[in-house]
């Protein structure tokens, strides 16, 4: 048995870090979610179609982000227990498009 | 795993890579077009972050993404608060005003968003090549546009 596998009764991942942003990760995609529905309640008053339809997108995007921000934690835990560097991903990249997607469309559905 | 150092300056120079100017996405990131042959340059972007320099400590590293996903959940508050102050002011505001303010709320929230990209990218490239922490105009111009937008909003609401 390797020394990893005795728990000594303290956190092996000093800080909980991927804990914490693996948390942050959920309040941000929460937070999307909460966005999209703001943005689909102004384009309902264009129709019932291209709301839900928004609200179906934002839903995928929240999966995929969820999808995603999972295997990065499992990702980091296992670099972590290695005691491997850890790589910055994409995630960030992909968590702006969405964010940047959600404004631009308030914006054409505030101003059309 | 393939380490460059800098695509612009010279690797037996790496030492000086500890004093200088802040880094920058342009120095570090993109190919100049004379080199865009070069095979030793790992392709994509992506690529050459994660060969720049050395990886930091990864509760650096996790710590710069945490500060990243605040800034996102600022960029969304904005968003929200644009979207949602056509829906919950008193209908007798100046509706072209109010427009105007619910635009640039969200305007200024999709641009925190990017910049705070901007940000990550720029702290990470100073993580992986031990420089300073680059300065960040991000808190003192999203104080000004705020303030800006909050007396107008105090005015509309005086007025109306």
């Amino acid at each position: 048995m390797t020394p990893q596998q005795v728990w000594d009764g303290s956190a092996w991942d000093a800080g909980v870090q991927n804990e914490r942003t693996a948390l942050a990760w959920d309040r941000s995609i929460l937070g999307v979610a909460v966005v999209g529905l703001l943005v689909s309640r102004e384009i309902a008053f264009r129709g019932a179609v291209p709301a839900l339809a928004w609200i179906a997108v934002t839903a995928v995007m929240c999966v995929a982000l969820h999808g995603l921000t999972r295997r990065r934690y499992l990702h980091v835990d296992s670099a972590l227990r290695a005691g491997a560097r850890v790589s910055s991903g994409w995630l960030p990249v992909f968590l702006v498009a969405v964010v940047v997607a959600q404004g631009v469309t308030a914006i054409v559905a505030s101003i059309t | 795993m393939q380490r460059c150092t800098s695509l612009t300056t010279d690797t037996d120079q790496g030492s000086s890579l500890l004093v200088g100017p802040a880094p920058t996405v342009r120095e570090h990131l993109y190919v100049p077009e004379d080199r865009t042959t070069d095979e030793s340059i790992p392709r994509g972007w992506g690529r050459r972050l994660r060969g720049l320099g050395t990886e930091p400590d990864p509760r650096f590293t996790l710590a710069n993404e945490r500060t990243f996903l605040a800034w996102i959940r600022t960029s969304l508050g904005l968003v929200a608060a644009g979207v949602a102050l056509r829906s919950f002011l008193p209908a007798d505001l100046p509706g072209a005003g109010v427009r105007a303010l619910s635009v640039a709320l969200v305007v200024l929230g999709t641009l925190t968003a990017v910049v705070a990209l901007r940000r990550w990218m720029h702290v990470e490239i100073a993580m992986r090549t031990e420089q300073p922490l680059p300065y960040s105009f991000l808190v003192p111009a999203l104080t000004f546009f705020l303030s800006v937008i909050g007396l107008v909003l105090i005015v509309f609401l005086l007025r109306g």
